[in-house]
């Protein structure tokens, strides 16, 4: 499973919406009714899914599907 | 060692809804370990179940809660606390019972932090009884700011 599929499940999870139906675009907050308290969940998972540590202050950056894929990258790329 | 009387002044909650006797490990912001004596002498044995007490599963949950916020609050700055109402908790996932507890049990609760931030809490638990498993999962906790 890609990085980008996998960060997709997570979020789809703790968002409760299914894979098929997720915008990638969408706000979680705005648009998904999300609380800082899940989007933290998503972090915590992102974090212990590939063993990397994000910085508490860009959780205000993990807005969307595609921010987070974003960031996670980021994360991954410096591990190079 | 945090003494029952020391968890008093650090929660919030006052007796008696205190479901924490005594703390046995701290490791600051990282992992506590405390302890609940279940007795016949609560009020839940009179009615849950007359004749078949169990503790209720809740109270556990309560017991968690406590113990991640006297987590919390030894982790904390003196200004950060008196900013700070109280944790509340936020949700529970995949938090299951696997068996009840009774009058007479010491219930031991492990709690380790997953992400501990300013405001916000992650945290994994662990409740047993006699180093049986009786309820496990994860717990989100915010902290309500004094207006």
């Amino acid at each position: 499973m890609s990085c980008e599929e996998k960060i997709k499940e997570i979020v789809c999870e703790i968002v409760g919406i299914a894979k098929e139906e997720i915008n990638p675009n969408a706000s979680f907050m705005d648009d998904m009714g999300l609380d800082s308290l899940r989007a933290l969940e998503i972090l915590a998972a992102i974090e212990n899914e590939f063993s990397i540590t994000i910085e508490p202050e860009r959780l205000r950056e993990m807005t969307t599907l595609n921010n987070v894929i974003k960031l996670t990258k980021e994360y991954l790329g410096d591990m190079k | 060692m945090i003494s029952y009387n020391e968890i008093q002044s650090v929660l919030k909650q006052k007796a008696p809804f205190i479901f924490v006797d005594k703390v046995i490990e701290h490791n600051k912001g990282k992992k506590i370990v405390s302890l609940k004596n279940v007795t016949g002498n609560e009020l839940f044995s009179a009615f849950h179940f007359p004749d078949d007490p169990v503790y209720p599963g809740i109270f556990i949950i309560e017991s968690i809660a406590q113990t991640t916020a006297i987590l919390c609050s030894l982790a904390m700055e003196e200004d950060e606390k008196d900013q700070i109402q109280f944790l509340a908790l936020g949700g529970l996932q995949r938090f299951s019972f696997y068996k009840p507890v009774r009058p007479g049990d010491i219930l031991r609760i492990e709690v380790t932090a997953v992400k501990l931030l300013h405001q916000m809490a992650i945290v994994k638990a662990t409740a047993r009884v006699d180093d049986i498993l009786v309820a496990e999962g994860q717990l989100t906790f915010g902290a309500v700011k004094n207006e």
